[in-house]
């Protein structure tokens, strides 16, 4: 205020300059305009300083209980069939698969026939079919999807189709709807050794580095040759644990080389290209990835179940 | 398919410990679903207590009615007494013993024992109580010649192994005895053997002049023989046949029964004994049923049959549904003393059809629908006459009465291997091919027109080896997928990945899950009586399901036409489990009946929101969820996918009538919104309100956004007017803000509403919006005044378009 207010020694100089001798203007005017800017300068200094000290003063007193839990922000949960079917899916679209989809309410012709099973097949015994007609039914498998797919497109194919299934079973291990993903591939020089690849990056992609495989012989009218595939027990590594019912492996699906007649249905000449299909049960991957013991979970719908995962 | 191991042994030498047998065979193809220790352990220090004995004298228990104390020989010096409670105990009888130190299969463990004062030094033993039979009246008695003190495992088969094999459909062959034998054999490299020469008494009186066979249906019958067995005398088996029987998982019944089935058993065709005294005139008609035809079968439930069905007939009446069971009324009796023995070879798919419409299976129709050998026949006979003959007594009468429609010759197939190679990605050497090929029963020669092909006879029984590649398999199999190496296939062009749907569909599921709405996966099929209890108007297709013809249960027995049913039933469990937040979402189809083809299924998003949204804390104050926030979490799922939804008044049966919108994209209907019908909630059992949603993803996904473009939104300033506009109370939101846009011009960009004002500064009946204007040039600032003229412009076309005044 002494040197800087309105009335002050410094500012009324400023302000006489006019009145001084044109000579002498320049001088008084740069020194008494750096003075001013001088002592403008340790006046804010000062101030930070005493402003600093009542702030570091008023946050010292200002606190909170940083131990109470963070504000709830609802946070949402996938079903496990949903996280599980991503996972599969990821695998397969990292090693260059196509997703299909295709409809859950399905012709005989789709569900059965085009795959090698003709009416009165025994195998059809196998599926327990729910009917809508005649020969309008739920698909018993997501197998129909391959067909679907070869219909539109020639080889090479590389796909994945998961989706719903139905079958009219139900017990302890069965629902009477699940999930599957089914695979195909169709290809020149296609074998049984590429299928056996292939699974073994999967089941190592989504059961971990070090597990082992290994292939059944088993049946399927649409494959040929068919098997069951195993993955070694990741429980007890393969040594025999309750799991895996002491055997060391634990079944994880079933595969083989696509049968000729199943090209001959789509028009693929089966002496030029072959070809290989599996499918896996969404529930059964997820129960072994998971521990979870009773299929049933999977469609109570009990949140105390959805969130956990 | 129960396969004990001594009878499979009378076929192959089982080398292997069982269980390894059982791995092998899992890993060629043949899976054991277990193998099960029957009867009493095989431990030698168990099984060495249990010894043949010879009953020297058995008298009443003096003081007990029902037992008897019996002095009974057991190859010691002295004879060991043994208090026995069976009524057919008598001096004389040899029988199986166990002594102290014996455990008998149940578990009950024979020690030296005082009943009623008379200390008993073993036990006397049924079948039952080895594990022979169910249930027994009395002991066993022995045939004399055994010798007291003989260890009994010698003579009896007290500690059995049974594999329990699942054979797959395309097997048939290995629903027998002697087919898992000779599969055991082919991958194991040891050598099967069986009998096939049987020799029995025949009489000079011929078969054909008691009987006569007609085959009116071959195609469901190609082949049917029988024969006639005079004499016999129908009576309980012996102990070693009822101990296979029961041991192969079946129920012994009489002697006669019991061998048709063992050779059933034994060689995979079933056989059919008739008393030929209930055959009327002797005749044996193999034809259709007629429409409405009754049978009461053997389990005494009555069947009445359709004109697909084939019976096997005498002249008046149907005795046996062809190849699934018998009648009663032709059924082998004590007072049985001629038999017509039948081996017949049906039609596998009517078989199933057959069994299947009536629910019936037995062992027989699981073996002939699968397709049998016809070449079975004969020795099924053979077999079967020679094993009566000595058990039942009785003479064949000469001849077989066969009618065969056409004769089953092996097949031939062409094998390249290198075709081998090409399927599996692995060499197998032309010679260990043949070797495979020839343990499975196979001939092969060399193509003498070309030495890349071997000419492969295939044996009849194994009907399954049509084409090359059945062949392919069977190497493969035998060969070893173990041996495979691991390679990836050869990919010759493109690329994979997810469609722009699949990934809208992830991302959607994503933003409801962050959102804090937890995913269900409910049944596609659902209770008919929920879709009843959404009020829905009866001429709304959805409120007419498509049903299931052969539904589990009641309520799962129509295909959902909504997602809501289910969400609501699914909120109503995690209520009763008093979960009080239950935001739910779920992805699913729904189905819609369309005439000719398949339904159409819609893939639909659905929404149910009940209870507090914020989750109760010291922050924060539970709030129960409303229309506006479900909105909400439909407007964000919009604004991801870069859709532009409208929401209008709507009216649906299931929510409540004030507040429900339907939701329009690009034109065509996509959904619904709104507050669940206070009466539906309640029909579902929920208390409070239920706000939900459903989006039609068909709808929505074709109208997100592709590729979005660079817009420059960053040279040119916005310039933001507010205004409040007072309109009529019932005029919706929308309707203002559509009549903003259409009145502002090309330079208005954005309308929002910002707060709703009703109360006593404005007139009744009126309601004030404040709505936010944002104006924005691509090419210029906008000046204040220019954007002053837009706005008064527009509240000018607004006062005649909806009536808006300007609130002051």
């Amino acid at each position: 205020m002494l040197f800087l207010g309105r009335k002050a020694s410094l500012t009324t100089l400023l302000r006489s300059i006019p009145e001084l001798p044109m000579a002498e203007r320049p001088n008084v005017g740069k020194f008494g305009n750096l003075v001013k800017r001088e002592l403008e300068a340790a006046l804010e200094a000062r101030q930070a300083v005493l402003e600093a000290g009542e702030l570091v003063d008023a946050l010292e007193h200002d606190r909170l209980d940083v131990t109470l839990p963070g504000r709830t922000l609802p946070l949402g949960h996938l079903h496990l069939i949903t996280s599980t079917r991503r996972e599969i899916e990821d695998i397969f679209v990292s090693m260059g698969y196509s997703v299909a989809e295709g409809p859950e309410i399905e012709t005989d012709y789709y569900n059965f026939e085009a795959l090698n099973h003709p009416a009165d097949h025994p195998a059809r015994s196998l599926h327990d079919t729910f009917f809508v007609s005649d020969d309008i039914l739920l698909r018993t498998h997501t197998s129909p999807v391959q067909v679907r797919v070869m219909e539109k497109k020639r080889p090479p194919v590389y796909v994945i189709a998961p989706g719903k299934a139905y079958r009219r079973d139900s017990d302890a291990t069965h629902t009477p709807m699940f999930h599957q993903v089914e695979g195909l591939v169709v290809d020149e020089g296609v074998t049984l050794a590429d299928l056996k690849g292939t699974l073994e990056v999967f089941a190592r992609a989504m059961f971990g580095s070090d597990r082992q495989i290994r292939l059944r012989p088993h049946f399927f009218p649409f494959t040929e040759p068919s098997v069951e595939v195993d993955v070694s027990c990741m429980i007890c590594d393969g040594v025999g644990c309750r799991l895996c019912k002491r055997s060391g492996w634990l079944e994880i699906l079933g595969a083989g080389m696509v049968d000729p007649n199943v090209f001959a249905f789509v028009g693929y000449d089966s002496e030029k290209y072959t070809g290989f299909a599996f499918g896996m049960g969404i529930e059964r991957i997820a129960m072994l990835k998971h521990g979870v013991t009773d299929l049933r979970l999977f469609y109570e719908n009990d949140l105390r179940f959805v969130r956990q995962f | 398919m129960k396969a004990p191991v001594s009878w499979l042994s009378e076929h192959v030498v089982v080398g292997l410990p069982v269980d390894e047998l059982a791995s092998r065979l899992a890993l060629t193809g043949t899976e054991v679903e277990r193998v099960a220790a029957v009867g009493v352990s095989p431990h030698p220090d168990v099984l060495k207590w249990f010894v043949v004995g010879k009953v020297l004298a058995c008298e009443k228990h003096p003081d007990a009615d029902k037992l008897s104390v019996c002095a009974v020989d057991v190859g010691e010096d002295e004879p060991r007494t043994i208090v026995c409670g069976a009524p057919n105990v008598g001096a004389g009888q040899t029988v199986a013993v166990s002594l102290p130190g014996a455990v008998l299969p149940n578990g009950m463990a024979i020690s030296k024992a005082k009943l009623r004062g008379v200390t008993s030094y073993g036990m006397i033993l049924s079948e039952a109580e080895v594990g022979f039979e169910a249930k027994s009246p009395g002991i066993m008695v022995l045939p004399d010649d055994w010798e007291a003190g003989d260890p009994l495992a010698d003579r009896l088969p007290l500690a059995e192994s049974v594999l329990e094999v699942e054979v797959t459909p395309n097997r048939p062959d290995c629903l027998s005895i002697r087919g898992l034998a000779r599969e055991i054999a082919a991958v194991t490299g040891e050598t099967y053997c069986e009998e096939t020469e049987y020799m029995f008494p025949v009489s000079s009186r011929e078969a054909a002049d008691d009987i006569s066979v007609e085959v009116l249906d071959p195609d469901l019958c190609p082949r049917y023989a029988a024969r006639v067995i005079t004499g016999v005398s129908v009576a309980e088996s012996p102990i070693w046949l009822k101990a296979r029987i029961t041991h192969a998982g079946m129920r012994p019944v009489n002697n006669v029964v019991d061998v048709t089935n063992y050779v059933m058993w034994s060689v995979g065709q079933p056989l059919h004994a008739f008393d030929l005294a209930m055959v009327e005139g002797g005749r044996v008609i193999a034809r259709r049923a007629k429409a409405g035809e009754t049978i009461v079968t053997l389990d005494d439930t009555k069947r009445v049959l359709t004109d697909d069905m084939l019976v096997i007939a005498d002249a008046v009446k149907p005795s046996v549904i062809a190849g699934i069971m018998g009648s009663v009324d032709s059924e082998v009796t004590e007072a049985t003393t001629t038999l017509l023995l039948e081996a017949a070879n049906f039609h596998g798919p009517s078989i199933m059809r057959t069994s299947g419409a009536l629910g019936l299976r037995s062992e027989s129709s699981t073996r002939f629908e699968k397709g049998l050998d016809r070449n079975l026949i004969p020795l099924a006979l053979d077999m079967a006459c020679a094993m009566l003959t000595e058990i039942c007594g009785g003479v064949v009468s000469a001849g077989t009465v066969d009618v065969l429609a056409a004769e089953t010759r092996p097949s031939q197939l062409t094998l390249r291997p290198h075709r081998v190679e090409q399927m599996l990605g692995a060499i197998v050497p032309t010679a260990e091919i043949e070797a495979i090929l020839g343990r499975l029963g196979c001939d092969v020669d060399e193509d003498p027109g070309d030495d890349a092909r071997l000419l492969v006879t295939v044996p009849t029984w194994r009907a399954d080896l049509e084409r090359e590649i059945d062949l392919v398999e069977e190497i493969a199999r035998i060969h070893g997928l173990d041996l495979l190496p691991s390679t990836l296939p050869p990919r010759t062009e493109g690329r994979g990945g997810l469609t722009p749907d699949q990934q809208a569909v992830r991302r959607i599921t994503d933003a409801l899950v962050g959102a804090g709405l937890d995913e269900v996966v409910t049944y596609s099929f659902i209770e008919p009586g929920w879709m009843g209890h959404l009020r829905l108007e009866p001429a709304d297709a959805r409120s007419a399901p498509i049903p299931l013809t052969n539904p589990l249960s009641q309520d799962q027995s129509v295909m959902r036409t909504m997602l809501l049913p289910g969400l609501l039933a699914a909120t109503r469990r995690n209520l009763a489990v008093r979960e009080e937040r239950v935001h739910l979402f779920e992805i699913g189809h729904t189905f819609h009946a369309r005439e000719g083809g398949l339904p159409n299924e819609h893939r639909r998003l659905g929404v149910t929101l009940h209870g507090p949204w914020e989750v109760e804390s010291w922050t924060a104050k539970a709030t129960p969820p409303d229309y506006y926030l479900c909105k909400g979490v439909l407007e964000r799922v919009f604004a991801l996918l870069g859709v532009r939804a409208v929401f209008q008044v709507t009216r649906e049966g299931f929510l409540h009538p004030g507040r429900s919108a339907a939701i329009t994209v690009a034109g065509v209907a996509g959904g619904w919104l709104g507050e669940v019908h206070p009466l539906v909630s309640r029909a579902f059992d929920i208390s409070g309100p239920v706000v939900a949603a459903e989006i039609d993803l068909e709808v929505i996904l074709p109208a997100a956004r592709g590729v979005t473009l660079f817009e420059d939104l960053l040279t040119h300033p916005v310039l933001e007017q507010d205004v409040a506009l007072v309109v009529a109370e019932d005029v919706p939101a929308t309707a203002v803000v559509e009549a903003v846009r259409a009145a502002g011009g090309g330079l208005l960009r954005d309308v929002e509403v910002f707060d709703v004002y009703t109360g006593p500064q404005v007139a009744e009946g009126s309601k004030s919006l404040a709505l936010r204007l944002t104006y924005r040039s691509p090419d210029r600032t906008l000046s204040e005044n220019e954007v002053n003229q837009l706005r008064d412009t527009m509240l000018a076309e607004l006062k005649t378009t909806i009536g808006a005044t300007i609130r002051t």
